[in-house]
């Protein structure tokens, strides 16, 4: 029996939602149960007990574990994400989150398409060619950058530009001048700024996308429907764009769901030898100042990210994948 | 059906599809790129034409709140926002700030008991109210009191503030007490080491708040740089902090403090790497570097002796100490091991601490040796221990002391050391004793974000060990070092302490009253807090520094705190984009560690705006005694200025004059002795000078004058850049006429440069060209000989990197990456090969 696609959108919807809901909950235990007072850290040298009570008090943290719980359920619900503990202290945890997520969302966001066009065009064009010189070529290139550890390409990037470009910026997601610069201008600032990094981090992704979209043509090509799609007279570039690729689409569009998270998470190096202050860093500072609440928003920002690629990937496929509507 | 009608059919589904979806993410990065780029704030002032000092550190600040921010770098930002009462002078002494003077009322009693601060009446907070003496009372009033306890972060200095009134708008009065609430003199009035803050803003703000979360997004000061609307979204974003000039900065009505620059910016590196990529190539002006990255940089510049770049590692003002805690409560819990408490044991330890090797091998030399927890940055207050009193590194002396005091059983393999069965000591009044044999081992906690702590801890284990004392690590966060250091759960620790120069500061953190607060090691003697209370009370500056001394002593010959070194701050700035910097060794106060408001160094750094300075060139004279002799010269400026120039003969006779940007300076000039004088040529352009000298040779009746007027020049002292050819000419004369060889050295190891001269008593003149390989310093040393004497010129030239040159190491990349896509290509190129034909005969289309 076919499927109907609201259905499975609405069914897929539940799904990650009640993901959301577990995942809030186990984000709040998880911190509860690891060692160590939170606000301790608040206080650095000096304060007295009376002292550690208050902050016991203003955070919350003297109520009884499900209250707090209840709280945070409530306060995330309405997007109030917490109050930064010790990274800011003070400070509102999504206003917090606002600068980072920007460069985030340039750095991952630009990269993940990036990685996707240029990725899935190389791992076709190499495909096509298979057993020819352009694909061997292409295909050691796409091995060693995919072998090459992320950081050591962003340093040596840091030390070409630092030395032989020693204008271009090697630091930092904008320059000094950002807020007074017109649109033209904060775009050019944004994009020489965003260029290095941007480059180490797609050159890997570039190379895991090219490599699976090559493999994954190189069997639909075998199939016997591709004779069939030759046998009624279409042309090779035809029965690739409209018979081979649609097929092989489908293990990329879960890597790309998968990759997700790990972009997000996985720049963490690049961000920290460019200065570049995105997700990656902000969860590293996070983890380190023992800042709870900021933490779980990040876990929690990260995991909803990687769910809502999923869940659109998963619509993806049913639509490019007719098996599932059976 | 045609063949366009199958593809269109066989299409469009997916193709569409596709197609959409590449718009979908080309919209998401569109989208992307334009919200990220709408600015959050219009209403920054910045100018790209303003004039900017660049600061880089590492560890960004912890909070805009100076009652939260807890970190150094958090404490300079205070510093250059805020204003003090008071400030630190160069030397290290108290100096007028927001008080210009101040004195102990005389007619108060007991003594001392109330001090006087007389404020300026020039000062107003950046939103432009007016400071007065209600901000004062307000600040102290803030933190004292019931406030106290939620009101931490200035707690040594607060602690014994009993009230504060204002005599008049620019009149206050601290009155101080002792730890029993009694009036009391204070020794320290004149060094009030904390922030004043406006009334106005903060009396909105409950201490409780003030203390714990408020976030104060735009800091109102009344200091030198002032913050702006964007201050709050930069902290959060923690890039950077930009921070203007106050045009109405008191310092400059009342003491002439000028800032000579519009706008400074603490910038914060996530990789210590790129910072000192960026002080190499001239990014940022200042940066405080670790010891390890500042060691690359002292490398860097070995053979490159006109980068730039000045350099400076030296106490830090902050009196910056590390230490070994040792936990002095025996309420301590049942897993920790109290032989602690028992001296033998902790006087073995401080015996066999090597802290030499600790400063030379973990912090890279730039450390000194430790003694008390009073660097001696502050030499009128620091104490170090005679030979007699010092524990030093032996480790048959602490085996001996263990052997002496009943640790002479050892464990079954032989390793370490047990008590006796029975053993006693006694610790201050108390008595313990051990029925049973006891191993001595200890648990340290070290906290896990401090990597120098985790090597100190490396060193220890295996140091001890040799005289049997075991040691376990127990690596932790900070936040759980804090819970369990502050609760008094442990054995042992490794910590540090800063202070401002005054020493109330860090001898309150060892006296009994800091227990349950500030106290890291639980240290508590009646011996101590007997002469801490004794410095507190006493205004005689000779007894007071007797009674610090006592303190010291004590904490020391206790051991409880074995300090092992003090860090060195590591900075390195550029000379080419500020003058100023001063002497950061000899005043110590000029350091960007010197947090507590009024930085002197700021007010005297000055922008370079674009100037090099002038080469000058002084040949050789000789010549007769009595008659004139023509002087040559040669001045060379970058930028074209003309120069003045003053040239010595060194016979106390001098001449000035000018000259061009490239010129000859010619004079003329009689020696009337039969000597060899010493001239001195120094030319000056509007910001800068340089100096040359050379003999004058005067001979008497008879005797053979050398060459003189001799000069080697380089055709152009720009683009001086290796792998570039140099032209070189050589000049002089013989006033004899007699034959002349020269011999011309590189400094490179290349062959030299030789020629010869018959006819020079009119002069001879010849040329060569050298290129020098690398980027370095080179000494070039010309010798002329005349047959009877021998004149040397040196010249020392800097051979800057290759411009333009081949990009080597871009090259090496391509390179070695081609190469090993090559070999990839190669091995799949075999594999394919191997792989027989069935599979290409299936291959589509």
């Amino acid at each position: 029996m076919a499927r109907d696609f609201r259905s499975y959108m609405a069914r897929r919807l539940l799904y990650t939602l009640i993901t959301i809901f577990l995942i809030l909950t186990f984000n709040f235990l998880l911190f509860r149960v690891m060692p160590g007072d939170p606000f301790r850290i608040m206080v650095p040298k000096g304060a007295d007990d009376l002292t550690r009570e208050h902050y016991m008090d203003h955070y919350g943290l003297d109520e009884p574990l499900i209250v707090q719980y209840f709280i945070y359920l409530g306060q995330t619900l309405t997007g109030h994400l917490g109050v930064s503990i010790s990274k800011f202290p003070g400070s509102d945890v999504e206003s917090i989150l606002g600068p980072y997520l920007d460069n985030t969302l340039i750095l991952a966001g630009l990269g993940t398409v990036l990685s996707i066009f240029v990725g899935v065009f190389l791992g076709r064009e190499t495909a096509w060619r298979r057993g020819k010189m352009a694909d061997r070529i292409g295909s050691a290139f796409f091995l060693v950058f995919y072998c090459m550890p992320t950081f050591l390409f962003a340093l040596v990037l840091l030390m070409l530009f630092a030395h032989y470009i020693p204008e271009w910026p090697i630091r930092g997601s904008y320059g000094d001048e950002y807020f007074d610069l017109d649109l033209p201008g904060k775009l050019w600032d944004r994009t020489i700024h965003t260029v290095l990094p941007l480059f180490a981090l797609v050159i890997e992704t570039i190379a895991t996308f090219s490599i699976i979209t090559r493999s994954s043509l190189i069997d639909v090509l075998t199939e016997e429907y591709m004779v069939t799609a030759v046998a009624k007279g279409l042309r090779g570039r035809q029965v690739l764009r409209g018979h081979a690729m649609p097929n092989a689409m489908l293990p990329v569009v879960t890597v790309v769901a998968m990759n997700v998270g790990w972009i997000v998470s996985g720049s963490i190096m690049i961000e920290i030898i460019f200065s570049y202050r995105g997700l990656g860093v902000l969860t590293y500072e996070a983890v380190m100042a023992q800042d709870y609440p900021l933490v779980q928003a990040i876990f929690m920002l990260e995991t909803i990210a990687v769910l809502i690629a999923n869940f659109l990937a998963d619509l993806m496929l049913f639509r490019l994948d007719p098996r599932l509507k059976v | 059906m045609k063949e366009t009608d199958a593809v269109s059919q066989g299409k469009p589904k997916t193709s569409s599809f596709i197609r959409s979806v590449r718009a979908f993410f080309a919209g998401v990065a569109v989208l992307v790129l334009v919200f990220s780029v709408v600015p959050t704030n219009p209403t920054a002032n910045a100018d790209a034409s303003v004039t900017t000092l660049r600061i880089g550190m590492i560890e960004p600040i912890d909070s805009l709140n100076p009652f939260i921010g807890v970190n150094d770098n958090a404490y300079i930002f205070y510093g250059l926002v805020y204003d003090f009462l008071m400030c630190v002078d160069e030397d290290l002494n108290p100096a007028p700030n927001l008080a210009l003077s101040w004195n102990v009322v005389p007619d108060a009693l007991p003594l001392g008991s109330v001090w006087q601060y007389n404020l300026t009446h020039n000062a107003f907070w950046h939103d432009g109210e007016h400071f007065d003496s209600e901000d004062v009372v307000f600040t102290f009033n803030y933190q004292i009191g019931l406030n106290w306890t939620d009101m931490w972060a200035y707690q040594p200095y607060t602690v014994l503030v009993d009230s504060v009134e204002a005599v008049d708008e620019y009149t206050v009065r601290v009155h101080y007490k002792d730890f029993q609430g009694n009036p009391a003199p204070a020794s320290y009035g004149a060094s009030m080491m904390l922030p004043i803050v406006p009334s106005h803003y903060w009396s909105k703000i409950l201490p409780s708040a003030a203390g714990f979360s408020h976030t104060n997004p735009r800091p109102l000061g009344t200091g030198p740089f002032m913050c702006t609307d964007q201050t709050y979204s930069e902290f959060l974003t923690g890039d950077r902090l930009i921070l203007y000039r106050n045009p109405n900065y008191h310092g400059f009505t009342d003491f002439g403090w000028d800032i000579k620059f519009e706008r400074l910016i603490l910038e914060f590196y996530l990789e210590p790497s790129a910072l000192v990529t960026d002080i190499q190539r001239g990014g940022i002006d200042l940066a405080e570097l670790s010891p390890p990255h500042y060691k690359n940089l002292v490398d860097w510049l070995a053979d490159k002796s006109t980068q730039p770049i000045g350099i400076d590692n030296s106490l830090k003002c902050t009196q910056y100490s590390k230490e070994i805690s040792i936990c002095m409560t025996d309420q301590s819990g049942a897993d920790t091991n109290l032989l602690r408490l028992d001296p033998v044991v902790r006087q073995a330890m401080a015996h066999a601490t090597n802290k030499t090797f600790i400063c030379d091998a973990i912090f890279k030399g730039y450390a000194e040796e430790g003694a008390s927890i009073i660097s001696p940055i502050s030499p009128y207050w620091f104490w170090e221990p005679s030979t007699a009193e010092e524990y030093y590194f032996s480790v048959e002396k602490a085996n001996q002391l263990l052997n002496d005091s009943g640790y002479n059983l050892w464990t079954d393999d032989h390793k370490y050391r047990k008590s006796v069965p029975g053993l006693t000591f006694q610790w201050q009044d108390k008595t313990y004793t051990f029925p049973d044999s006891k191993v001595l081992e200890f648990e340290v906690v070290v906290e896990a974000e401090l990597y120098e702590d985790l090597e100190v801890y490396n060193y220890l284990e295996e140091a001890w060990a040799e005289c049997g004392i075991k040691l376990t690590p127990r690596v932790v966060n900070t936040a759980l070092w804090g819970a369990i250091v502050y609760g008094g759960y442990f054995d042992l620790t490794i910590t540090y302490w800063s202070g401002d120069p005054d020493p109330n500061y860090l001898v309150y953190i060892q006296s009994t009253y800091a227990l349950n607060g500030w106290s890291e090691n639980w240290y508590s003697s009646p011996l101590y807090d007997e002469n801490y209370t004794s410095s507190l009370l006493e205004q005689d500056p000779v007894k007071r520094q007797e009674y610090i001394r006592n303190c010291q002593y004590w904490d020391y010959i206790d051991a409880a705190f074995i300090v092992y070194c003090y860090p060195h701050g590591c900075h390195a700035w550029r000379t080419d984009h500020y003058t100023g910097w001063g002497d950061w060794k000899a005043h110590p106060g000029r350091s960007l560690a010197n947090f507590w408001s009024a930085n002197p160094l700021f007010f005297d750094l000055e922008p370079v705006v674009g100037n090099e300075p002038p080469i000058a060139l002084l040949d050789n004279v000789a010549g007769p005694m009595g008659q004139s002799l023509t002087i040559t010269a040669y001045a060379y400026d970058g930028d074209g200025d003309e120069m003045t120039y003053k040239l010595e003969f060194g016979d106390g006779a001098n001449e000035t004059g000018t000259v061009p940007s490239d010129g000859e300076i010619s004079a003329t000039h009689a020696f009337m002795n039969a000597t060899t004088y010493s001239m001195e040529l120094m030319v000056y352009d509007a910001n800068s000078a340089d100096a040359a000298s050379a003999p004058a040779t005067i001979i008497g009746p008879g005797g053979n004058a050398p060459v003189s007027n001799l000069r080697l020049k380089p055709d152009s002292f720009k683009k001086l850049s290796a792998g570039r050819d140099i032209g070189f000419a050589i000049t002089g004369k013989d006033i004899e006429g007699d034959p002349v060889d020269i011999v011309l050295e590189f400094g490179d190891n290349a062959a030299p440069f030789d020629d010869s001269f018959s006819d020079t008593d009119s002069g001879f003149e010849t040329s060569t060209s050298h290129a020098f390989e690398k980027d370095s310093d080179y000494t070039l040393v010309l010798n002329a000989t005349d047959g009877h004497n021998a004149t040397v010129v040196t010249l020392v030239l800097a051979i800057s990197e290759e411009e333009g040159g081949t990009p080597w190491m871009l090259i090496l990349g391509i390179v070695a990456v081609a190469a090993v896509v090559a070999v990839v290509a190669v091995f799949l190129i075999r594999r394919k090969r191997a792989g027989g034909r069935e599979e290409e005969e299936i291959r589509l289309p």
